[in-house]
């Protein structure tokens, strides 16, 4: 693992607890890297094996599945080993979600849920409180206060992914998984995660896993991209290289398809 | 729909069909299963133990308990047979009603039943019987009036939850009339839902009517009764104390094989009703 | 919160004023004549002429609205009338007899609470184990139990047998004790298998999910998260559990010869002695009522959708 590198995942197989790895595989020779302060999209469609990667990630897999092969290294130590994971999850790595409504509890208000995060990774809360103020007023919520004694349901979907956000900010993480970030957001706010999105990529440094399967935000954030299908991965290159010159058919499709709805030549979208 | 497979699909559920099965039969039969008639007095043969003519003895005026069991069996399938019916009936009227016509109606019907919903069941039971006078339709008429409100609340809910869904909004835009709505799509997967709740309620109105024949407020002696027969039988607790027992395990075995049916039911149904629907 | 217990109290009212009618009417307009059981009860003899007086005593001569206003009147300054029995007042008889009902019904809802509530979560967190499966087996076994069966088998067991507690009567704990195990069994099997079922639902969502990414312990996870939204519907069942307890109540002071007012309400029932009746059943409402009040404000108190569903959303 290079010193810049903040996950690395090697030959990565999922499969059924119960049943032999062979032919119960639901991802397999998954490979890719993430580095400090660049972002590696994952693209697939629904059902390919990307958010199984990404909880593999945070050894969040559902009790019937688990790793039955290869290595998930994190900044320092690998995901399983003797690292208690709530040193890892959160700490090291945090997670932005898809459909962030049903990720808050609703019992609880938001400022809740950040303590208690806080909390439970041995920050002090009254010494942070400040500094959690400044740190939504950094993601552009205008009063703070009103929003950490609000509950997650009085909160628009944009708002909470961007708590979700701040609480990276938080914790100081070296690596993001988004996981589908902007589904079930309308077009502006969509805009704005994935602006902010680059900014800690860019400003704090962060290692991203993209996760998605709209182009046009690979297009938009990624440095490298990795295409998954049924459960492995069929393509793996930059990012402009795989609009320029897709190697595989599924890619070509997928782009394609994209190309044939938007009309647009997403390699000029493609940032520098 | 392989819909008797995926019902006996577990041995517990296969084994609760089996006592319903027998329990109904029991009922169905009784006359033609019962040694003896459960209502002949015979004073001399009083609080007998078991014997070759008595298979469970007799009990406090030598009437033979098996034969009772029997004719019990009876009694309580039959008077949950006909609550059930009364109530889904009032359910589904009031609750398919108010669901579908909305508005003033459902406002109305709704508030009705609140006020039901505001008695405890069996006390308000046990309060029409006095007013009623005891006995079997009494006792039926009672349960009725106190359960049929939760069951036109839940009606209205699923007729709610289904009015809106798309297939609905789809057959409203392709010109179905509103009677074939809910005809059609409506009363079918209510109707799958009600028998599961009803089946998971049968255990729990035959304790209700039980309970009510063990406090001298329902079925009235000598009719051959399982909780008439344990409040008979509560005299002679310390010394005979199998009169108590045989009714109380019928009662029990009764309940529970309708329970675990109900939840079979359910599991069995479910899946059903959500292909139906998703 | 105020205002909200406030809209609770005032949407009461309506609700007791038709409970009121309806108690009343149902007596009124019943197949029997108050009159008659008057007279049976007094040991008079039911002549036409006693009857008529009888009537003008009871005041049910005049029209219904009048009858209704006269005895909603007096009910609201708790004045329920003279038992036909005891020609003592209703409520003060009722009331003697209340504690005790209550005492049995409380210690039992308790009981409920304290030993469902882990039953249901140990058999939730290991569901498909050994622990889930004897939880569920006696879950099944209590909810097809019946209570005054399981008394008489109690009673058999630990009276008759073992000789370790008391058969009837009230007194200390130990008097207690088999009244409310045989009280609670039917709620208790109702709340484990509530409570599973939720816990279950509530350990796949999302926010679990999403608590567990955060790096939560797990024993925050289940206790602070799971468990408090678990509550709710447990919550809510409690209203219902009130009702079960109060009815079965009856029939469990019957078994124990328990000195309370079910057993006072079920002789006026045979009595038909009107009044006492009424009075039990207004009683028995306004308890159930108050109890569904209080549920409702814990309920609103624990999950803040209900609380602000009034206040509108930002």
């Amino acid at each position: 693992m290079s010193c810049a590198s903040v996950l690395s995942i090697r030959d990565l197989q999922i499969s059924l607890a119960n049943q032999s790895p062979s032919n119960s595989a639901l991802v397999s020779d998954v490979s890719l890297e993430v580095m400090r302060g660049k972002a590696t999209g994952l693209i697939g469609a629904s059902g390919s094996g990307k958010s199984l990667t990404c909880l593999a990630v945070m050894d969040l897999l559902p009790k019937n599945l688990h790793c039955s092969k290869g290595e998930v290294e994190l900044i320092r130590g690998t995901v399983g080993d003797k690292t208690p994971l709530c040193c890892i999850r959160g700490k090291r790595a945090a997670m932005i979600m898809q459909n962030p409504v049903s990720c808050f509890d609703p019992v609880f208000t938001v400022g809740y849920h950040l303590k208690e995060t806080l909390r439970a990774h041995k920050l002090d809360v009254a010494k942070n409180i400040n500094r959690i103020r400044s740190t939504l007023a950094e993601l552009g919520f205008q009063q703070p206060d009103e929003i950490l004694a609000a509950y997650p349901f009085q909160l628009s979907g944009g708002m909470l992914q961007r708590i979700m956000v701040s609480l990276a900010l938080l914790l100081e993480v070296e690596l993001l998984i988004a996981d589908e970030p902007t589904t079930d957001l309308d077009v502006i706010v969509q805009s704005r995660i994935l602006g902010l999105i680059d900014r800690l990529k860019k400003e704090k440094n962060m290692g991203v896993l993209l996760v998605t399967h709209d182009l046009s935000v690979i297009a938009r954030l990624a440095d490298n991209v990795l295409v998954m299908h049924k459960g492995r991965v069929i393509e793996s290159a930059p990012v402009a290289k795989l609009f320029a010159h897709p190697r595989e058919e599924y890619t070509k499709a997928l782009l394609s398809a994209h190309f044939s709805l938007y009309g647009q030549d997403l390699s000029g979208e493609v940032h520098s | 729909m392989n819909f008797v497979p995926r019902l006996l699909q577990r041995p517990l559920s296969r084994f609760a069909v089996l006592l319903a099965c027998i329990i109904l039969v029991a009922a169905f039969f009784a006359p033609k299963i019962a040694p003896c008639d459960p209502n002949n007095v015979q004073l001399e043969l009083k609080l007998q133990g078991p014997s070759s003519d008595h298979w469970l003895g007799t009990d406090h005026l030598g009437r033979d308990t098996f034969s009772r069991l029997i004719y019990g069996a009876r009694v309580s399938v039959g008077s949950v047979a006909a609550i059930i019916v009364c109530i889904l009936v009032m359910g589904f009227c009031v609750g398919c009603l108010a669901g579908y016509a909305g508005g003033r109606v459902d406002a109305f019907l709704m508030r009705m039943c609140d006020v039901f919903l505001t008695f405890p069941t069996f006390i308000l039971a046990m309060f029409l019987i006095g007013i009623l006078g005891t006995g079997l339709t009494n006792v039926i008429i009672a349960i009725v009036l106190t359960h049929w409100a939760w069951y036109a609340r839940m009606i209205r809910g699923f007729v709610l939850s289904f009015k809106n869904r798309d297939y609905i909004l789809a057959a409203r835009v392709g010109g179905a009339s509103r009677m074939k709505i809910v005809i059609q799509h409506i009363i079918p997967p209510v109707f799958a839902q009600l028998v599961i709740l009803a089946t998971l309620d049968i255990g729990h109105m035959i304790l209700h009517v039980s309970g009510l024949s063990f406090l001298g407020l329902g079925v009235t002696p000598p009719t051959p009764e399982w909780g008439v027969m344990i409040s008979d039988a509560r005299q002679f607790l310390w010394t005979d104390p199998g009169l108590i027992v045989y009714p109380g395990c019928m009662i029990f075995i009764t309940v529970m094989s309708f329970n675990i049916l109900g939840d079979a039911l359910r599991d069995a149904l479910d899946p059903v009703i959500k292909e139906q629907n998703s | 919160m105020l205002h909200f217990i406030f809209r609770r109290l005032l949407l009461l009212i309506p609700i007791l004023f038709t409970v009121s009618v309806l108690v009343f009417l149902i007596l009124r307009l019943g197949p029997n004549d108050p009159a008659l059981s008057y007279l049976r009860l007094s040991q008079i003899p039911p002549t036409d002429e006693a009857l008529a007086t009888a009537r003008e005593f009871l005041g049910l001569n005049k029209p219904l609205l009048v009858q209704y206003l006269d005895w909603a009147g007096r009910a609201l300054r708790l004045d329920f009338g003279l038992s036909y029995v005891t020609h003592r007042p209703v409520l003060a008889e009722i009331l003697y007899y209340l504690p005790a009902t209550l005492e049995l019904a409380g210690v039992s809802l308790l009981l409920t609470l304290l030993v469902s509530i882990p039953l249901g979560m140990w058999s939730a967190l290991n569901k498909d184990c050994w622990p889930d499966h004897m939880t569920r087996a006696f879950a099944f076994f209590g909810v097809s139990m019946p209570n005054f069966w399981m008394g008489f088998l109690l009673v058999t067991v630990f009276s008759v047998w073992l000789h370790w507690l008391p058969p009837m009567g009230r007194g200390g704990i130990s008097h207690l004790i088999m009244p409310a195990v045989s009280l609670a069994l039917m709620s208790i099997s109702i709340n484990i298998r509530l409570i599973r079922a939720s816990m279950l639902e509530n350990l796949h969502t999302r926010s679990v999910l999403y608590a567990r990414a955060r790096g939560l312990r797990e024993r925050t996870v289940i206790g602070v998260h799971v468990f408090k939204n678990s509550l709710i519907p447990v919550i809510t069942a409690i209203g219902m559990h009130v009702g079960e307890l109060l009815g079965g109540a009856v029939v469990v002071e019957s078994i124990f010869s328990w000195p309370g007012v079910g057993r006072f309400a079920v002789s006026s029932i045979y009595n038909r002695d009107y009044p006492v009746m009424q009075c039990f059943l207004l009683l028995m409402v306004v308890i159930f009522v108050l109890c569904n009040l209080l549920v409702d404000i814990c309920y609103a108190a624990i999950d803040p959708r209900i609380r602000l569903a009034g206040e509108g959303n930002r």
